[in-house]
């Protein structure tokens, strides 16, 4: 079955056409969540969240971008609430331990070891990440999708619903961020 | 100017340390999970349903009821002139 015949089988209530999408588009939707994420427990969630999102609001699926593109989409604007969410919870966290509350503060690790990086560059790659999550949310989606998941620029556009030429500027202010932050942790790495 | 170079090209590694990465897998249990969730959904979207059907039901009946009432007095105000103005011509 092509996509848009799968998505026309889910509205239906077809189970085993909503199986193969998720087939084809799981390890998508996952390591796009990790990347964002930097968990992997939390990008369990938020994949269970995009698979929910999907079935739900198949039939609102119009069809005016590629399937793939809407998964992207769906995908990013989940793993951007789930960020949003997790912030919240810190500064609540935060707030609740200077009224000496017993809630303990949860700060995502440091070090985040990606699943599926090559043993000789997982030190690198942490670095990377940490760089990574102290970009503004636009220069982030930029990346990840077109440096991590290896998108077209084109494609990244229509993800982000933006003009190629905004997401091309948007990848080089983010590696420009990148490079300061690595620069950061270049001297520390140094002391 | 050494220095410089070395710092370039660490940041370089960096930047460049996701290539010829694996794809992780999920879970193999996850989709198990998703179709609980969905199925939770529906369990909770019944109710909800339930109620709305029952809220446009209520007000369906009150529309009816309205407009039957005043169906019922335009006919009979209809059917009073229509007599006075049989009588009045005889």
């Amino acid at each position: 079955m092509t996509d848009s015949e799968l998505i026309v089988s889910i509205v239906a209530g077809n189970r085993s056409a909503f199986r193969e999408l998720y087939d084809k588009y799981k390890s998508r939707v996952y390591n796009t969540a990790i990347s964002y994420l930097q968990s992997v427990a939390d990008a369990e969630e938020v994949t269970q969240d995009v698979f929910v999102e999907i079935f739900h609001s198949a039939a609102k699926f119009k069809g005016q971008s590629s399937v793939g593109t809407w998964v992207y989409r769906i995908t990013v604007n989940k793993c951007l609430d789930y960020l949003r969410y997790r912030n919240r919870k810190k500064r609540m966290g935060f707030l609740a331990s200077l009224f000496g509350e017993s809630n303990e503060l949860k700060v995502d690790a440091p070090h985040f070891e990606h699943p599926g990086v090559l043993l000789e560059n997982k030190e690198k790659s942490t670095y990377l990440f940490q760089a990574i999550d102290k970009l503004p949310e636009q220069q982030k989606s930029a990346f990840i999708l077109s440096q991590i998941e290896e998108l077209p620029q084109k494609e990244v556009a229509e993800v982000m619903q933006l003009s190629q030429k905004a997401v091309e500027s948007l990848i080089q202010r983010a590696k420009g961020n990148l490079r300061k932050e690595l620069e950061k942790f270049y001297l520390e790495r140094r002391k | 100017m050494e220095q410089n170079n070395f710092s370039e090209r660490w940041k370089e590694e960096v930047l460049g340390s996701m290539r010829g990465m694996k794809r992780a897998e999920p879970n193999p249990f996850l989709f198990t999970r998703i179709e609980a969730r969905i199925e939770k959904q529906w369990g909770r979207m019944g109710v909800w349903q339930v109620r709305l059907a029952a809220a446009v039901m209520v007000v369906l009946l009150i529309v009816n009821s309205v407009a039957l009432l005043r169906s019922n007095r335009t006919a009979g105000e209809t059917t009073d002139a229509y007599s006075i103005s049989t009588i009045q011509h005889y």
